[in-house]
């Protein structure tokens, strides 16, 4: 399939981003676990992974801006569904914990987990588009 | 909405990337304006329109002239 150079460069900044991402979570866990710190420091440290995703976000949403009209409503719709899996998912465990024990969950995990279900509810939709009609 | 799009490709031997190319929009978008499950904006239906130097009511239809010329 061919891949324009808009594509491309996306494809190039997000890794760079999440290639950083991966290494200053290296920092953060060894230098947290060998190096004595003030707190404030710390807090710097242990933050610092934020900083690519932040960017990572920029580039999404610069590449979101120069999509055509039909991905632009495709990756919207990929989002709505994103939210209300979030949400339901989020209002059921809440319901379910005001009554019972429940397991912790890890909300580190969020971000990475709204990232890939987006990107495969995207396919998905375009799958269904094309399958639909076939 | 329905559109001859696909029949006017043919004829000239395009392939969707190649219209999606001279429009500037992604093959998926081509894909699914062809098979009508995305209603083109009015800029995106001239730019098609154009590449076939024809006029925008050439090309698209609403869904009840579709079925009332079928059934002609």
């Amino acid at each position: 399939m061919k891949r324009s150079k808009q594509d491309v460069l996306f494809v190039k900044l997000f890794m760079i981003a999440m290639a950083i991402f991966l290494i200053l979570i290296a920092v953060q866990t060894f230098s947290l676990a060998l190096l004595e710190m003030p707190m404030w420091l710390k807090v710097v440290v242990t933050l610092m992974p934020v900083l690519p995703l932040i960017w990572a976000f920029f580039i999404f949403r610069a590449r979101y801006r120069a999509l055509d009209e039909y991905m632009k409503a495709l990756t919207g719709e990929a989002f709505l569904w994103t939210l209300a899996m979030l949400c339901f998912s989020s209002f059921i465990y809440g319901m379910l914990a005001m009554k019972f024990p429940m397991p912790t969950v890890e909300l580190a995990l969020v971000t990475p987990i709204v990232f890939g279900c987006h990107g495969l509810i995207v396919q998905i939709l375009l799958w269904k588009d094309n399958a639909e009609s076939n | 909405m329905q559109n001859r799009i696909k029949v006017l490709r043919a004829e000239k031997n395009w392939s969707q990337q190649v219209l999606a190319d001279n429009i500037g929009v992604s093959r998926q978008a081509v894909n699914a304006v062809e098979r009508g499950k995305h209603d083109p904006s009015l800029q995106l239906a001239f730019d098609i329109a154009n590449q076939f130097n024809l006029r925008i009511e050439d090309i698209f239809f609403p869904e009840e002239q579709s079925t009332s010329e079928q059934g002609e």
